[in-house]
């Protein structure tokens, strides 16, 4: 692994740093284990972890692009979830793996649950009418570039929600939202966003923000669930009684 | 693909709150609502059955409802009393500031939070002279 650490600031101020390790074929349960970093005031997790490589600390973790778009090295940094590339090293900093999933190896966790929930949810727009031309507002362009596209599908907001504890539970996640709000607002979708994200518990969502506040790109999903019940709520009293029974979405 | 191994045990939701904001990781203040809408809805429970309780000695008959209704009435129990007001206030104000959330998206719920907090001490406060 290549180290791109910036030159030692001061050679004898040391930071330390704790690591939750588990490899399941050896250990039966996570342990703590404290690392000494050297002192950079520009240094990330990141960078700290690439240090204890090159010294011969094999601790497993993701990393891509360095640059919070890939969204892979989301781990519990002092138990918030966040971006370890987006995260100045502090002294005694507590690193673990996403706790919502299988832990792989120390900060190794296994997503496949979330491909495969993303397929389930079809975040993707689906256009009835694939043929037909049409031209999209600039309206619609702007909200994609400010909020829609930017999601990087990190998972941290996904950890950090009280109402949606895993993959299992009734509200699927703010990052399912999102995804959801993006497809809705596509001008071509022609689904029923509105009952989709009603069957995926958006109503469990208790409001908290958390979601807003640890994300890495300051998205708000907890605003795209307001606004899926808000429209949920009014179209159940323009249409009373027929909302439940309305069966385009299938 | 070999099934991922589980986590041995996820930390509970609680446990997950305190150990950040023990860490220095403070949560959003909305969590921190969402935590104290629980704590209080469930003191509310537990005033309900007291009250219940309470009432119930009426079954006695006159004299024991006199006799519970004089038991209660001790200092301790109006400023218990204060405090079930603010949990009241507080609880109902909250579930407002919920669903005003959901209405109008473009709300700060920071300033709606903090408001609410003033309302309810305000509240307290200009009651103390009908409760004492």
């Amino acid at each position: 692994m290549t180290c791109y650490l910036l030159p030692i600031e001061n050679p004898e101020a040391r930071y330390t740093l704790h690591v939750l390790r588990f490899n399941p074929e050896t250990d039966e349960k996570p342990y703590w284990r404290s690392y000494q970093v050297p002192f950079v005031s520009t240094m990330t997790v990141i960078e700290a972890l690439e240090y204890l490589w090159d010294q011969g600390e094999y601790i497993a973790f993701r990393t891509n692009c360095r640059e919070f778009t890939c969204g892979s090295c989301a781990m519990l940094i002092n138990g918030k979830p966040q971006l370890a590339c987006d995260t100045i090293l502090q002294d005694d900093m507590r690193l673990e793996p996403l706790s919502r999933y299988g832990v792989l190896r120390d900060l190794v966790v296994d997503t496949e649950a979330i491909k495969k929930k993303l397929k389930d949810v079809k975040y993707w727009p689906v256009s009835a009418n694939r043929e037909k031309n049409f031209t999209v507002p600039p309206q619609v362009i702007d909200a994609y570039g400010q909020i829609y596209s930017r999601c990087i599908e990190c998972a941290c907001c996904l950890e950090a929600c009280p109402a949606s504890f895993n993959e299992a539970s009734r509200f699927d996640g703010p990052m399912y939202a999102l995804l959801l709000a993006r497809a809705a607002n596509h001008p071509l979708d022609a689904m029923n966003r509105i009952q989709q994200a009603s069957e995926r518990g958006i109503w469990a969502c208790v409001s908290c923000f958390e979601c807003a506040d640890v994300c890495p790109l300051d998205l708000s999903p907890a605003k795209e669930v307001a606004k899926f019940r808000r429209k949920a709520i009014t179209q159940s009293l323009k249409r009373p009684f027929t909302f439940r029974k309305d069966k385009r979405y299938e | 693909m070999n099934e991922a191994p589980q986590y041995p045990k996820r930390p509970g939701v609680i446990n997950r709150f305190f150990r950040r904001t023990l860490w220095g990781e403070k949560m959003n203040l909305g969590a921190y609502m969402w935590g104290l809408q629980r704590v209080t809805g469930l003191i509310l429970l537990v005033y309900l059955l007291l009250h219940l309780y309470i009432l119930s000695s009426i079954f006695g008959g006159a004299r024991t409802f006199d006799q519970t209704v004089a038991a209660v009435d001790h200092p301790l129990i109006k400023l218990l009393e204060l405090g079930l007001l603010g949990t009241v206030v507080f609880h109902a104000l909250n579930g407002l500031r919920l669903i005003l959330m959901t209405l109008f998206v473009e709300l700060d719920q920071k300033i709606l939070a903090y408001g609410l907090g003033c309302a309810t001490l305000i509240f307290v406060v200009v009651s103390i002279p009908f409760v004492w």
